[in-house]
């Protein structure tokens, strides 16, 4: 019975978070989940309308919800579709988040304090001209010399931008019925077409007829300065996405063909049947408008399908969560139950492994692409090696460390990811440069696995200095094989990231004709490969032993972080898709923490709890140089 | 003998140097990164890496210390220490050749690298407009004051004087017809105005056409963007003045004169690098993924005319597929002019196979070596 | 085109240590201060890097670093200057020759009149205008003849800041026309708009009302450049000017500015976009 305890929390454990990742049912009868899963094109990609709705929202407020009459709701593709359909709706919901007080002092409300003050597009209104003075004025500075005020009224002036565009995606939202609109347009068309010919042959033309096709032509010009969403596809050529049209696009192309497509008169009627409360009339368009897709974009629908689930399913909060048991069960296995609580650790880490792995796949399925394109994907792909390293350590010693190690690392990376992912859209197309799938998949992931074990090895080195500093139990054998691991990982590490650097130079060489340019994101690799090597050669040349070496793969950490986050805050150098500059706060702490637990490494080794239990001799860090040590 | 050479070797095969050596190099990479927000990649690049030393200059003082070794010297250092330390121990074993592998080939790498260095041409850059052709690029970082004597029938000589040497003052006597030129005076950079536009009357300015004047700004380190300098030049012939002229490189217009029997052209411009060939664009593009700015990719249709050679050949280039011909590397750097104007980087490597040579070395040695450690630590596992 | 290889005749004025270190330093006397790195070992490092040179010449390096073998370190270090300062190509004066610049490039760019002296912009002018004089206030001026007697008339003018702005001076080719002005909100429906060179343009096509006594038209062009706005205006018959439209809008395509023109405050070294960081 004993033995079977781990399996069973653990399984438990992981059916639970699997069980979280199913999506909602619909409310009231309403096929949300039909229409969030509808295609449609934005910043170059197919995705499905709750994508659309994800993003959007996120980069309105800060929870990413919509919140209407002081109820939020739930899903942000009811969001989307009252913003869409039902305007007026959406025009009262507290959607605009201001942070800033001094954008709230300008709005002059005296009740609105707090740190984050939400509008809605109505409450807005009135200030409409002064937001676009002030954004103005904020373009004006240069983006790095902006202050917190321009910031924030540069982000409201685009979030109100942004909604106007999608208020205007598939409808004109000043129209009081748009399939109405639409069917008096068709109408229009093979006479007002007559019309315009007529009159530049000089003939006798219908004046109103003329009037009329002029009216909607500027109309739908008009209507298409709201371009931002592309929600009509191509069906002439279903792989490509440069056919996408925006709805004001259809139409004015029907004036020359003389049909309205299929898909706008399918949203018209999406919108008449939601406006008028018909629950079954909208389900039923929805099923009809996915059928018509499913039969001419066959691909893009079954992606949208996918990317819908997994945006509902979020394997990495998911993986996350488990990662956080896994983390406090492994701390408690080290005092307490070591077997049970030591087994169900790794149940649990090989569970959230799984997860992980499958939003990997997903997501390189989604993008087509290897797992890192970008700062988004390396934090989680760092993550998932680590892990993977863990998983295979843990096999090999069974202490209980490194478990503790792939949870910490797990979670770390994942929770990295997470912030990052709310700068947008993180499956998002690659700048002309990245456009190789072959030099992704070997120089960019080798950084990254070169990363992941860099990380690795500190946190290891960290167990090791924390561990014989504080606790009676770090003995001779805990030592030798933590050193032992530090090793391993270390060489791992050096592997990888020298092969990747040396790749990354043939990369430069191909396309910016040098090898090597001394760019800063080159020479972060290089200060890890360098690092990398001063380990090694200490520890060949008998320098460092086991507490050196745990000391020096702390100060990898800094090396790595720096690499990694800190030559992206510099802004130059020619790698610069990659440009961040609010983490600099969290980067700096982590790195005073590092230097923290170097500072206690190097404390004598009187002071060293571990050490003074196991009563041995105190020279085993002294560095015994033989000419033999010197070449391992 | 033998005995002996490996006791002279002593001091420089210790790992103590590789991780002195190795320990400078991640100081100067680091420096010399963070610098390159102040002073921009090329200046970093000459002061940490393609020097002796980095210098301290305490401020109100013309002195220069050196306080930490450079680019050249830790790599040599580490150069050294590489070959000493392989030459003392080297022998042929069977466990050793993954380390030696490894290490031939990062000697491979630094041998290189330096002797790209040395031999390398300036990174420069050929602008062309639609259709336009050119057999020249143009240095981005540097500029010459072009002399060129347009005497002969079906060539042109062409005397070129770095820009930098121009400083005010300076007296450059050319190589040819007891041509001397003399500096009243510089700027390293400039700024074309019009004569209205002055701050006051009276402020310092060169005027160099008769719409525009050049006024001295502060010299530039951002990406991006170049130094224009200007000059008030005077042409002396055997000690006879000729003539003084304000040249201006933002304004890269020639002005005539004329020496005894020849015809002379004088010019300010970004230094100029002929190659035996010519190019002409074609067609620039600039594709956008569907409904967005964002660049799918920047190529550029060119046609490559070299009569000597007999080609008379279209080709595209596009991002990360350069042209290479004669030795030099064409790749897609930049764009302007609303898409109109292509910008190519022309980068000259002879070396350039070397990395990959060493790339292999060092792969293949690194999997020998960590492969037996690691097939020794599961052997040892398995056993316990 | 014959491209021949452009040899380098002459190289001087080889570069001289100071260039490269302060003068404090490669004086001979001042030469101690950066032995003083390796003082320590220096004897004994010395007598090593022999023997590693030693052994480099044996491997057939070069024999430019054998010849530094033969020294000892602190000179050794001081020679192997020369050897990285032949990298540093770009303070010499160089001395070469090339085909006759350029002939052959500007035939195949076309008939590209060559700037005056200062002058701010340069055109392709099309076939079959024919110059004029210019004068004070004509930057460029040109004539056509047309097939039925008429000829058109072409101006080109500058006008510093944007002289008067853009609807008063469409409104003042109107008033030529007979025809009433108009309002900035109708604007946009008479002109076309687009960009030339990275700035805005705008064409209009005005014709006096179908009643006229004399019926003319005006082809005109406003290229509001920064600081500064142009004109380039062709008057003349409506059918002559049907027939050189084409020409027209070429001509005005074909302007491009000189960097001069960038007289707008403040003065900036030019910029271009990265293909890296666009």
């Amino acid at each position: 019975m004993k033995r079977l305890i781990p399996w069973i929390l653990g399984l438990v454990l992981v059916v639970w978070v699997i069980s979280r990742m199913l999506p909602p049912k619909d409310a009231h009868g309403l096929d949300l989940n039909g229409f969030a899963k509808l295609p449609v094109l934005v910043g170059g990609r197919v995705m499905p309308m709750d994508t659309l709705a994800r993003l959007s929202l996120s980069g309105m407020n800060h929870h990413g919800t919509y919140t209407t009459a002081g109820r939020m709701v739930e899903q942000p593709s009811q969001g989307l579709l009252d913003v869409m359909m039902m305007p007026e709706h959406s025009d009262t919901a507290k959607l605009f988040e201001v942070s800033n007080q001094e954008i709230v002092d300008l709005f002059g409300s005296q009740d609105a304090k707090g740190q984050f003050v939400s509008y809605s597009f109505n409450d807005l209104k009135p200030y409409f001209s002064e937001i676009e003075k002030q954004a103005a004025m904020a373009t004006q500075a240069d983006s790095e010399t902006r202050n917190p005020f321009q910031r924030g009224i540069l982000k409201l002036r685009d979030s109100l931008r942004l909604y106007l565009q999608l208020k205007n995606t598939i409808q004109a939202e000043d129209s009081p019925d748009f399939g109405k609109e639409i069917e008096a347009f068709q109408m229009v068309i093979q006479p007002g077409i007559k019309a315009v010919r007529d009159r530049d042959a000089g003939k006798l033309f219908d004046n109103q007829d003329f009037e009329r096709i002029v009216l909607f032509t500027q109309r739908y010009q008009n209507l298409s300065q709201a371009k931002y969403a592309f929600a009509i596809p191509s069906p002439q050529v279903p792989e490509e996405n440069d056919g996408w049209q925006h709805v004001s696009q259809a139409l004015l192309s029907a004036i020359g063909h003389g049909q309205v497509p299929y898909p706008v008169l399918a949203y018209c009627r999406m919108i008449s049947a939601y406006r008028s409360g018909d629950i079954v009339g909208f389900n039923d368009v929805v099923r009809e408008y996915s059928d018509y897709l499913s039969k001419t974009i066959p691909q893009k629908l079954d992606r949208a399908k996918i990317e819908f689930l997994f945006n509902h399913a979020q394997p990495f909060l998911q993986a996350m969560a488990l990662y956080v048991i896994a983390l406090v069960l492994g701390l408690l296995s080290w005092l307490f139950w070591p077997k049970t609580l030591g087994k169900t650790v790794i149940i649990l880490l090989v569970g959230a492994f799984l997860i992980h792995t499958a939003g990997l796949i997903v997501r390189m399925y989604l993008q087509g692409r290897p797992p890192v394109t970008n700062l988004y994907s390396s934090a989680i792909f760092v993550g998932w090696a680590s892990v993977m390293l863990c998983i295979l350590m843990e096999r090999f010693y069974r202490n209980g460390i490194s478990s503790v190690c792939g949870a910490v690392i797990g979670f770390g990376t994942l929770l990295i990811a997470h912030n990052l992912q709310l700068d947008g859209d993180s499956l998002e197309m690659l700048r002309a440069v990245l456009d190789t799938n072959g030099w992704l998949a070997t120089h960019v992931v080798g950084e990254a696995l070169g990363y992941s074990a860099m990380f690795l090895a500190g946190l290891i080195g960290i167990i090791y200095i924390v561990r014989g500093v504080f606790t009676n139990s770090f003995d001779e054998a805990t030592s030798k094989s933590l050193g032992r691991m530090m090793y391993g990982v270390v060489c791992f590490a050096t592997l990888c990231s020298l092969v990747a650097t040396i790749l990354g130079g043939i990369w430069a060489d191909q396309s910016w004709g040098r090898f090597w340019g001394w760019d800063p994101k080159e020479n972060g690799a290089l200060l890890i490969v360098l690092w990398n090597a001063i380990i090694l050669h200490a520890r060949w040349g008998g320098y460092a032993r086991e507490r050196g070496l745990a000391v020096m793969t702390v100060f990898g950490n800094i090396v790595t972080s720096l690499s990694w986050f800190g030559v992206n805050m510099l802004g130059v150098g020619l790698h610069s898709y990659g440009f961040m500059d609010q983490a600099f706060g969290p980067l700096l702490a982590f790195v005073v923490s590092q230097f923290v637990v170097m500072a206690i490494g190097c404390v004598s080794l009187e002071h060293w709890r571990g050490i003074k239990a196991r009563g041995r001799r105190k020279e085993s860090d002294i560095p015994v140089l033989t000419t033999d040590a010197v070449q391992p | 003998m033998t005995s002996k050479i490996v006791q002279l070797l002593k001091p420089f095969t210790s790992p103590k140097l590789t991780i002195f050596c190795l320990g400078c190099a991640m100081v100067l990479v680091f420096l010399g990164t963070i610098d390159q927000v102040n002073i921009g990649v090329y200046e970093a690049e000459n002061r940490y890496f393609r020097s002796f030393f980095l210098f301290f200059t305490p401020p109100h003082m013309d002195l220069r210390i050196p306080w930490f070794p450079g680019g050249y010297i830790v790599g040599s250092l580490l150069l050294v220490n590489l070959l000493a330390a392989h030459a003392a121990r080297f022998r042929l074993s069977l466990k050793k050749i993954g380390i030696v592998l490894l290490h031939s080939g990062l000697i491979l790498l630094l041998v290189g690298q330096l002797f790209a260095d040395l031999f390398v041409d300036l990174e420069s850059q050929l602008r062309l407009d639609q259709g336009e052709t050119k057999n020249y690029s143009e240095s981005f970082y540097f500029d010459e004051l072009a002399v060129i004597d347009t005497s002969g029938a079906d060539s042109d000589q062409v005397i070129s004087i770095p820009a930098s040497r121009l400083s005010k003052g300076s007296r450059i006597d050319l190589p040819v017809d007891g041509l001397r030129i003399v500096s009243n005076d510089y700027y390293p950079n400039s700024a074309l105005i019009s004569p209205s536009q002055l701050p006051q009357p009276g402020y310092p300015h060169l005027p160099v056409g008769p719409m525009a004047v050049a006024v001295q700004l502060e010299k530039t380190y951002k990406q991006n963007e170049r130094n224009l300098p200007a000059a008030d030049l005077s042409v002396f012939k055997n000690d006879k003045l000729i003539g003084s002229w304000r040249l201006a490189a933002g304004f890269p217009r020639p002005i005539s004169f004329q020496a005894g029997v020849k015809k002379y052209e004088a010019v300010l411009r970004p230094k100029r690098f002929y190659k035996p060939f010519a190019i002409t664009l074609i067609q620039f593009r600039h594709d956008r993924y569907a409904g967005t700015d964002i660049a799918k990719n920047f190529s550029s249709r060119i046609r490559l005319l070299d009569p000597s050679r007999h080609e008379d050949r279209e080709s595209l280039i596009f991002m990360n597929n350069p042209l290479r011909y004669r030795g030099f590397t064409f790749y897609q750097a930049g764009f302007d002019n609303n898409d109109q104007t292509t910008v190519l980087q022309v980068a000259k490597n002879p070396s350039w196979l070397v990395p990959y040579i060493s790339c292999a070395l060092i792969v293949i040695g690194m999997l020998l070596q960590f492969g037996m450690h690691l097939l020794s630590f599961v052997k040892r596992r398995v056993i316990a | 085109m014959t491209a021949e290889a452009p040899g380098i005749l002459e190289k001087q004025n080889r570069l001289q240590m100071s260039q490269v270190f302060s003068v404090s330093l490669h004086q001979p006397s001042h030469g101690l201060v950066f032995q003083g790195f390796y003082s320590e070992a220096a004897s004994s490092i010395g007598a090593a890097l022999n023997a590693v040179l030693r052994s480099l010449h044996l491997a057939g390096l070069g024999c430019g670093l054998a010849r530094i073998s033969q020294l000892r370190l602190g000179y050794a270090v001081l020679l192997w200057i020369p050897i990285f300062l032949t990298s540093c190509n770009n303070d010499k004066i160089e001395v070469y020759r090339i085909p006759k610049e350029n002939l052959n490039v500007a035939m195949e760019r076309g008939n590209l009149a060559p700037p005056a002296p200062g002058h701010p912009a340069q055109w392709l002018k099309p076939d079959g205008w024919s110059e004029q004089p210019v004068s004070e206030m004509r930057l460029g001026s040109f004539k056509v003849d047309g097939s039925d007697g008429t000829s058109a008339d072409i101006s080109v003018v500058v006008f510093p800041g944007e002289a008067g702005g853009l609807v008063s001076n469409i409104n003042r080719w109107r008033g030529q026309l007979e025809l009433p002005p108009l309002e900035e909100k109708q604007l946009p429906e008479t002109i076309q708009q687009t960009e030339i060179q990275g700035a805005p343009a705008f064409f209009v096509d005005l014709q006096t009302p179908e009643n006229s006594s004399k019926p003319s038209r005006i082809l005109g062009a406003v290229l509001q450049r920064p600081g500064r706005t142009w004109f380039v205006k062709m008057t003349g018959s409506p059918t002559l000017l049907e027939s050189q439209r084409q020409k027209f809008f070429d001509f005005v395509n074909s302007f491009r500015f000189n960097d001069s023109d960038q007289s707008g405050v403040p003065p900036s070294p030019p910029r271009q976009k990265s293909t890296n960081d666009e």
